[in-house]
């Protein structure tokens, strides 16, 4: 049988995952000197470092059996992982934001929302029972009210001192975000042992972190 | 120019040769298991009426559907499930025969899925429904054959998992969360999200029901946890439920099935149409849902001839594939021989053929002028002999050397 597959998510939360990895006495050197390789042997399992979006994907497919991501991506991809562990760290929210001292609700014109997270945008309004009109922008969302494409932007929050120095402020919060552990359906089933071993490793390790 | 020509549509594919080969090697396999059940083949349009499909009990959503539209307007869809036109067949057209009724299916079920997320639209599906049956026989009959089935596609390490639509469906009950509230519990409970499940709980308060409702996701693995249930199911109506499963996890323990089927009471499906036992398969290799089953008792209801009901279907194309890693399809060996007949004698030629096919042996005609041409071309292909036509009832065999 192979060894057991963990995707990580490149950058923000890479630190602290081989943190989380190193307090449950693995030996994570190899992640953190990996020069140009792409799948990187930790203890006896093997890990790969891949794109938010891509740690899902290699998850929900079984080409890796478990991973850490961002809830933000997770919500965002609306895919069929199990989603066992609230890991605690990467924690910042989801947040409407616009314009200072700019009612957004005013009025009966239409409203444009620009976010790199259009699904999660269509929700909350959806919920709201609000017709918007979302356009999906990739980079700086900040820019698009600055720009005059959108009214408000639907996007995560850390600390708000991006937003602030652009004029722009919170709304609404719509939702907390945080690392999350995400296994694949089949992969829980057929190695469920160790798999369990290595969840309440993580448990154990986040808590005390 | 027509870009769309020349492509098949995301979700689908071509299967060529092996690939082909090797599909119907899986479902002659699983015919074979089906009929050794007394099962009999059925099959039902591609093309439905979406109104089969979009039931209280079984919604499907409008975008994973196939929409097409008949002469007058009526909306059609690509059969999403097989599992409601069978219950449709049976209630209507075998409304006079006698129950049990065992129908078996091989054909595809096609559902949208996001772009260039991998998955096929097109699902090849075999399955199996007993209709007109309830309790421990039929569930455990349906059971095996699914064990069966696999085993007779010699899959790699499999498992099944076992659980109970009643659970969920009698500790939200007692809850009495309004509708988005529920399916957000069957979502967080679905992936085992315990984060999100224990926030939604929260405000339901402390009930024994919402206990049992926040603990269901953890209960899975061997028999312990069917005794942990029962402590944490006391006082609760999900009870009987647990109760039946202990009965039918005893059943397939006599029967030595506990290395290859655990429990999963958090095992909540999608569709609602469930009542009893639910069960799902995994097989090493695949990351995906490879099977999925239940009993579905209201169903038949619904077109108008109330029966239990339950069966399975299996996605035959996982098997497939590992049949065909497992180098077990055998490749499709050279023709026999090779007929070849000069110009004026093509009418005879076919004629040697249909004798020569008669006799059992594997024929391709030749088509080329020359005996150096079709010499060549035996060559190529690996074909051991041609038969050369040189007149009515004058046919020489020629040996072709590699």
């Amino acid at each position: 049988m192979r060894a057991i597959r963990i995707a990580l998510t490149k950058g923000r939360l890479e630190k602290r995952c081989v943190e989380l990895f190193e307090a449950i006495g693995f030996d994570c050197s190899q992640l953190i000197n990996k020069g140009r390789r792409l799948i990187l042997p930790m203890n006896a399992h093997e890990v790969v470092l891949a794109k938010a979006q891509d740690v899902i994907t290699y998850v929900e497919h079984g080409a890796c059996d478990l991973g850490i991501v961002g809830k933000d991506t997770i919500v965002e991809a609306d895919s069929g992982v199990y989603e066992l562990l609230d890991l605690g760290f990467g924690k910042c929210r989801f947040a409407l934001a616009g314009p200072c001292g700019v009612d957004f609700y005013a009025g009966y014109h239409e409203r444009v929302v620009a976010s790199k997270y259009p699904a999660v945008a269509k929700h909350f309004f959806e919920q709201k029972g609000m017709d918007v009109r979302i356009i999906k922008i990739e980079g700086s969302v900040e820019l698009a009210p600055l720009l005059g494409l959108a009214h408000a932007i639907v996007d995560i929050v850390e600390t708000g001192s991006t937003l602030r120095e652009n004029g722009l402020e919170v709304i609404e919060e719509i939702m907390p975000i945080s690392a999350r552990v995400i296994v694949n359906k089949a992969s829980m089933k057929l190695r469920r042992a160790e798999i369990e071993g290595l969840l309440s490793d993580l448990a154990l390790a986040a808590q005390v972190n | 120019m027509k870009r769309y020509a020349k492509i098949t549509p995301e979700g689908t594919k071509d299967s060529l040769f092996a690939e082909c080969a090797a599909q119907a090697a899986v479902q002659g396999k699983l015919t074979q298991v089906f009929e050794s059940y007394g099962y009999a083949p059925v099959m039902t349009p591609h093309l439905e009426f979406q109104d089969v499909f979009l039931r209280q009990s079984a919604d499907w959503l409008a975008e994973r559907l196939y929409h097409a539209t008949d002469s007058t307007g009526h909306l059609l869809v690509l059969r999403p499930d097989n599992t409601l036109p069978i219950a449709r067949v049976a209630a209507t057209r075998l409304r006079e025969a006698a129950f049990p009724l065992r129908l078996y299916t091989h054909q595809s079920v096609f559902r949208r899925s996001r772009f260039y997320s991998g998955r096929n639209d097109e699902i090849r599906q075999s399955g199996v429904e007993l209709l007109g049956a309830q309790g421990l026989r039929a569930d455990l009959e349906i059971l095996l054959c699914a064990v069966d089935a696999l085993r007779a596609c010699e899959s790699p390490r499999f498992r099944l998992e076992l659980g109970h639509a009643g659970v969920f469906r009698s500790l939200a009950d007692a809850l009495q969360p309004d509708e988005d509230t529920r399916a957000a519990l069957v979502r967080c409970i679905e992936t085992k999200n315990y984060p999100a499940l224990e926030a939604l709980l929260a405000p339901l308060g402390g009930s024994d029901e919402a206990e049992a409702l926040r603990q269901l996701p953890r209960l899975f693995g061997g028999a312990e946890v069917l005794a942990k249930a029962e402590k944490l199911f006391r006082g609760t109506q999900a009870g009987a439920a647990l109760l039946y499963l202990q009965r039918l996890y005893a059943a397939l323990q006599a029967l030595d099935l506990q290395d290859v089927i655990d429990i999963d009471l958090g095992l909540v499906h999608g569709q609602d149409y469930y009542t009893g036992f639910v069960f799902r398969g995994y097989m090493e290799g695949s990351g995906v849902t490879l099977l999925s089953g239940g009993r579905y008792d209201g169903l038949l209801a619904e077109f108008g001839r109330p029966a239990a009901a339950v069966g399975f279907a299996v996605g035959s194309e996982p098997l497939a594939e590992a049949l065909l890693e497992s180098g077990k399809v055998p490749a499709q060996p050279a023709p026999d021989v090779l007929i070849f007949a000069p110009a004026g004698l093509e009418a005879t030629a076919l004629a040697h053929m249909a004798q020569r096919r008669g006799e059992g042996l594997r024929c391709e005609l030749a088509m080329v002028e020359t005996m150096e041409e079709a010499r060549q071309y035996a060559r190529r292909c690996g074909i051991a002999k041609i038969a050369v036509v040189a007149g009515e009832d004058i046919m020489e065999d020629v040996e072709v050397r590699a």
